[in-house]
């Protein structure tokens, strides 16, 4: 059994039966459109923004993000999604850069119930992250579905593009 | 680039200063534009170097795809961003033609200046910053003229007062000091705007009723009394809902609370005061033993427990019924009502048969045989998956991870 599903059953003290009743009916609807429905109800609009902002604020401190953007730009069909944040330290960034990776790794080189629907659904080509500067840049290469999940998802200004 | 074989005059005047300028009768144009909203715009003054666009063109497969990347940088650390096109024309007509995108580096060319604007969070007004940059400005160059961070907007405009660019950035220090003042006065002018509104809206109302002239038998004088009354109280009602909502909307940050906190830290919270409660009032009645045993129950954590092992049951039902109501508008919700059903029916039996089975052993082997039966369950519903591909690759300045599901 992996450690994804393991952690999701012991933060919430899921039953097997449950978790399983939700991933199929995930699987059913789509991510995106399971996402939209869940994000409807205040209940979990507010809970996810508010993980979100945790988030946010845990990395802001970890790694002294001094300011963080997101843009997306348009390649025919696809979309690329890129997120630049600025560290100054540079032991932090490289230490940004291997975290990430191995979360990338695991996530979608493990065995996760629904992480395959949702390279398929959103048409995930590639994920990368490089370094310039002081900047760290992570780009997605996905459809152009990609988009919309994020803006449901209550990631802000991502329709926002330079030009 | 300049054309280098466009108009005679340019021609000529190329081949005086810079023979190697050349690809026979070809014409090299340079075009630019910030974005794809943008129209393409000819960039004479660029000239990227003539033996990687010749590579770029004519090198063959591999060459071409290392010429690109060349250009790439090229133009990045001469330019900038946003989408460069390299056009190969002769008498006129494209021949070929190459666009490379550069959407991780600042848009630099053609910009004039660079405007700063902060976004005012309780307003979601942008509000123009005392800070122009003839460059694109650093975090820090922002930080020391506006005065603080928060969201910021940096546009960039062409001579001709054109956006050319537009960029929002979170700056992780707090806002400066003259947002939250402005801010301040936008509530109170949106209070006033409100108060006057109402104002005027009451004094149409009383026109209307009373008439131009304002001469009225006495009999109407009580009514129009009676209404003047009735609208004020309407009035101050409504100015008091105003302010009230507005006050709201200001405390709704500190009204925030995380979901561990709704699950489990308030239903703890709650618990104990009861408890705290119960204990108080059997103490009263003189029952000092059924008090103590309920004191026992508070610090050992387990009605917390109780409480988060609900919550959770509740929340992955809460969940599986909301996306069974998503499908509802048709056959989907049916079909997976009849799906969950049939599994729950057929745990059911399997767990029957599975309780026969544990009688007969012993109960710490009891125990492990129903965690791997429990785990062997969900591994079920992850085998049947496809998995993902990944191809790692590791470059200078950083990775790349290449996806595809396996088919």
């Amino acid at each position: 059994m992996s450690d994804f599903i393991d952690r999701l059953k012991g933060m919430f003290n899921i039953d097997s039966e449950s978790l399983a009743r939700v991933f199929k009916l995930v699987k059913q609807i789509g991510i995106y459109e399971s996402v939209k429905v869940l994000m409807k109800q205040p209940f979990f609009r507010n809970a996810v923004k508010s993980k979100l902002e945790e988030l946010h604020t845990a990395l802001v401190n970890k790694y002294n993000i001094t300011s963080e953007s997101i843009i997306h730009v348009e390649e025919g069909d696809k979309v690329k999604v890129v997120a630049e944040l600025e560290i100054a330290d540079p032991e932090l960034r490289k230490e940004f850069q291997d975290r990430l990776r191995d979360l990338v790794r695991n996530i979608f080189g493990g065995e996760y119930g629904l992480v395959p629907e949702f390279v398929k659904e959103f048409e995930i080509e590639s994920i990368s992250c490089k370094e310039r500067g002081d900047k760290v840049f992570v780009y997605v290469v996905g459809g152009k579905k990609l988009i919309e999940l994020l803006k449901v998802g209550g990631v802000e200004n991502v329709g926002e593009e330079e030009g | 680039m300049a054309p280098l074989f466009g108009k005679k005059e340019e021609e000529e005047e190329i081949e005086e200063t810079d023979e190697e300028y050349q690809f026979e009768d070809i014409e090299v144009k340079v075009k630019f534009r910030p974005s794809p909203n943008h129209g393409w715009r000819l960039a004479k003054d660029v000239e990227p170097p003539l033996e990687l666009v010749e590579d770029l063109f004519f090198g063959g497969e591999e060459i071409s795809k290392e010429a690109e990347d060349e250009l790439r940088s090229w133009i990045a650390e001469e330019l900038g961003g946003g989408q460069w096109k390299i056009e190969l024309t002769k008498a006129g007509k494209t021949l070929r033609s190459k666009t490379i995108n550069i959407d991780d580096v600042d848009i630099i060319y053609g910009v004039n200046k660079w405007i700063v604007y902060v976004k005012g969070e309780e307003s979601n007004k942008w509000y123009k910053a005392d800070a122009e940059f003839a460059h694109p400005p650093s975090t820090a160059e922002i930080i020391d003229q506006v005065g603080g961070g928060g969201r910021i907007r940096i546009v960039g405009y062409d001579e001709k007062g054109r956006i050319m660019s537009s960029k929002i950035v979170n700056i992780n220090v707090p806002p400066p000091d003259w947002l939250l003042e402005r801010e301040d006065s936008f509530e109170k002018k949106m209070k006033e705007a409100f108060k006057k509104q109402l104002e005027t809206q009451q004094e149409k109302l009383l026109s209307a009723i009373t008439g131009d002239g304002g001469q009225q038998s006495s009999g109407i004088d009580r009514v129009i009394e009676k209404l003047e009354q009735l609208v004020e109280e309407k009035k101050l009602e409504s100015v008091q809902r105003i302010i009230e909502a507005l006050e709201r909307s200001g405390k709704k940050e500190e009204e925030k609370k995380s979901l561990s906190e709704t699950l489990f830290i308030d239903p703890y919270k709650a618990k104990v005061k009861s408890l705290t409660l119960l204990i108080e009032k059997f103490a009263e009645k003189g029952d000092i033993e059924t008090a103590r045993q309920l004191l026992n129950e508070i610090p050992d954590g387990s009605s917390a427990l109780i409480s988060l092992m609900t919550a959770g049951a509740n929340l992955a039902n809460a969940v599986a019924n909301m996306l069974a109501g998503a499908g509802s508008t048709n056959k989907v919700r049916r079909k997976l009502d009849k799906m969950v059903d049939e599994r729950i029916k057929k745990k059911e039996e399997m767990e029957k048969e599975e309780k026969k089975e544990e009688e007969e052993v012993e109960e710490k082997a009891e125990e492990s045989e129903k965690e791997e039966v429990t785990e062997s369950e969900v591994e079920e519903t992850t085998e049947e998956e496809k998995r993902v591909l990944v191809e790692e690759r590791e470059s200078e300045d950083g990775w790349d991870m290449k996806l595809e599901v396996e088919e």
